[in-house]
């Protein structure tokens, strides 16, 4: 990792004095602000980037739609999504873009890190060198810090996987974002929207096992008259998507905003076009880039936290509703849901 | 709906939460009796609005759903807090 | 230059389903694989060790309350036999003292009987012998008295007569010889 900041960083040097050397403003050179914005946007045009030159074009991925997909055809092009026709109108657009093979990137470089640092010695009780340790570490903090801490003792164990899973894909999502020539998948909002549904699907299946499908759905009816709930049911699912819209958010703005930051900190060199602002600025996109570093364990951590809040608190209303005399409806509930009776048996 | 109160402080015990979750989850009421309030003048007018648009009966829906979605979040909202309060 | 801008950053904040479908996919997909090789193992394993140390712990304390327990019943049987020991002691010399008692108050009433006896035996030696005495004066004092009259006194009536005399006569001994006579 530090070797790749250092490169970071001499090519940034090593960019500023071809500003000094190549000169500006020759018109066809991008500008700061598009090429910050053709940084962080995704397509399915994968290319190299050259600083302060045209990026090579490595190849694009033939885009995947399926469904009624007319291309629209618009002035600028084919660039999804402002060109093909959206969901809405029946297409579902599987391209493979930049951003896809980035989370494919993480997942692979998780999986295969997860999968080589926990292969130890089943037999023995206590883990053996760094990766194992690391990892059984983290397993643990989660556990007890995130998972009983918000959820309980009670309900905490079983979301653990899930909030191992999260914290772990965010976070080499985040860190594979800051090597040089890759991007980051969780500055892109379908990519955090993507995530915060998995914690939201989570989190209604926690509401239903604690509560019973008849006391989640009661709860969801706000316990007003049957003629209202045609407003309270739109409302109360309105604040239950306001949560993982929230982390969407959230991370998605996190994420982008610090790229944001460092990449303009470094057009500050070509925006003011003088090679003595790089001797502030580099040194002070370096903190950045520090900064982004933490950035992204932090907002890992965030959103799995956050993610274990909400769980825990779908848990709770599942149980406050238990105490105000939904037994009938949670017992039905349960019988429903299978294996889920130790539970309820907690509780009587 | 007492003496169901008991076994609550035994399975919900919450002496192992932290005390951000604690925190929420104590406050979660009253964020969802505002949430109430709020939403469903929210609901009300944005349903309005698509309605009105789908249906050409500007402003009639927007104008009408409007209320009707004032009215049921204060409803809802008194409700939950009459309850808040008799639980208290 | 400004309009590539704004498209450029619409599409920042537009959000493409098919990626959202592609998160969805790859994070399954990585939770299921992680659930089944790492996570799954991992938790059980570190279940298990905490399971094995609270159960050593458990089991340790239990341990250490037995052999305290162990040891207080030790030290109550100690100090039982002692309290046994120093009671059968005391029970000991309690009965040495009862039977020197009994063996006391035996020898004193065996020589307090023999006592009496011996009295007893002196009581009728001393009764015969005064009887004998008597008979002897009696005797004596009639052949003394024959043989002062110089005549032969009627045996049998004089002899009552003398006897009266005797019977007349002081005791030279114990009182209570006499005492025992006239009664």
């Amino acid at each position: 990792m530090r070797k790749a900041m250092v490169l970071f960083a001499c090519l940034f040097v090593a960019t500023a004095w071809a500003s000094e050397s190549g000169g500006h403003g020759e018109g066809n050179e991008p500008s700061v602000p598009d090429y910050i914005l053709h940084h962080v946007a995704d397509t399915n045009d994968f290319e190299l980037e050259v600083p302060l030159s045209h990026p090579i074009h490595l190849g694009a991925i033939p885009p995947i739609r399926i469904g009624s997909c007319a291309p629209v055809m618009t002035d600028h092009g084919l660039q999804a999504p402002t060109g093909w026709p959206g969901l809405m109108a029946g297409c579902l657009d599987l391209s493979i873009t930049k951003h896809t093979v980035m989370m494919w990137l993480a997942a692979l470089l998780l999986i295969g890190t997860i999968l080589i640092w926990s292969n130890r010695d089943k037999t023995k009780m206590v883990p053996r060198g760094t990766g194992a340790n690391l990892i059984e570490m983290l397993v643990l903090f989660i556990r007890d810090e995130m998972a009983i801490k918000n959820i309980g003792k009670e309900d905490g164990p079983r979301y653990v996987p899930y909030l191992l899973t999260a914290f772990f894909f965010i976070l080499f999502m985040n860190l594979l974002g800051l090597v040089p020539w890759m991007a980051t998948a969780t500055g892109n909002l379908a990519v955090t929207a993507g995530l915060a549904l998995c914690t939201f699907f989570v989190t209604q299946a926690a509401g239903i096992r604690s509560a019973g499908l008849g006391g989640y759905l009661k709860h969801l009816t706000g316990g007003v008259h049957w003629t209202l709930w045609i407003i309270m049911v739109p409302v109360e699912i309105l604040g239950l998507i306001s949560k993982p819209f929230a982390l969407t958010m959230r991370l998605f703005a996190n994420m982008l905003a610090g790229h944001i930051v460092l990449f303009f900190l470094i057009g500050l060199i070509f925006i003011l076009g003088h090679p003595a602002v790089a001797a502030v600025s580099v040194p002070f996109a370096f903190a950045i880039y520090l900064l982004e570093l933490f950035v992204a364990f932090v907002q890992a951590y965030v959103f799995t936290l956050l993610s274990a809040l909400f769980i825990g608190m779908a848990v709770a209303t599942g149980h406050h509703h238990d105490d105000h005399g939904h037994a009938d409806d949670h017992g039905h509930g349960h019988s429903e849901l299978g294996p889920s009776h130790d539970h309820g048996k907690a509780h009587a | 709906m007492v003496e169901q109160e008991p076994p609550k402080k035994v399975a919900s015990d919450g002496s192992e939460l932290g005390s951000m979750a604690r925190h929420m989850r104590a406050a979660e009421p009253y964020v969802s009796a505002v949430w109430k309030l709020v939403g469903g003048a929210v609901v009300g007018v944005l349903g309005g609005y698509w309605l009105d648009k789908k249906l050409g009966t500007a402003p009639w829906l927007l104008l009408g759903l409007s209320l009707l979605g004032i009215c049921v979040g204060f409803y809802g909202f008194l409700r939950e807090m009459a309850r808040l309060g008799k639980r208290k | 230059m400004f309009l590539p801008n704004v498209l450029a950053a619409s599409s920042l904040v537009s959000v493409q389903p098919g990626l959202i479908f592609w998160t969805l996919v790859t994070f399954i997909i990585v939770f299921f694989v992680l659930k089944a090789k790492a996570w799954g193992p991992i938790l059980q394993l570190v279940e298990e060790r905490e399971k094995q140390i609270s159960a050593a712990i458990e089991s340790a304390k239990r341990e250490r309350a037995e052999a305290e327990k162990l040891l207080a019943d030790q030290k109550t049987a100690i100090s039982e036999a002692r309290r046994q020991a120093a009671e059968e002691t005391r029970r000991n010399q309690q009965e040495m003292e009862k039977f020197r008692e009994e063996l006391m108050a035996k020898s004193r009433k065996e020589a307090e009987e023999l006592k009496l006896s011996a009295r007893r035996e002196i009581d009728e030696q001393k009764t015969k012998a005064i009887a004998e005495v008597r008979a002897m004066a009696v005797d004596l004092a009639m052949e003394v008295a024959g043989k002062l009259m110089s005549e032969r006194m009627d045996d049998s009536k004089h002899r009552a007569l003398a006897e009266q005399f005797v019977k007349g006569l002081p005791l030279s001994g114990s009182g209570n010889a006499g005492v025992r006579r006239s009664a």
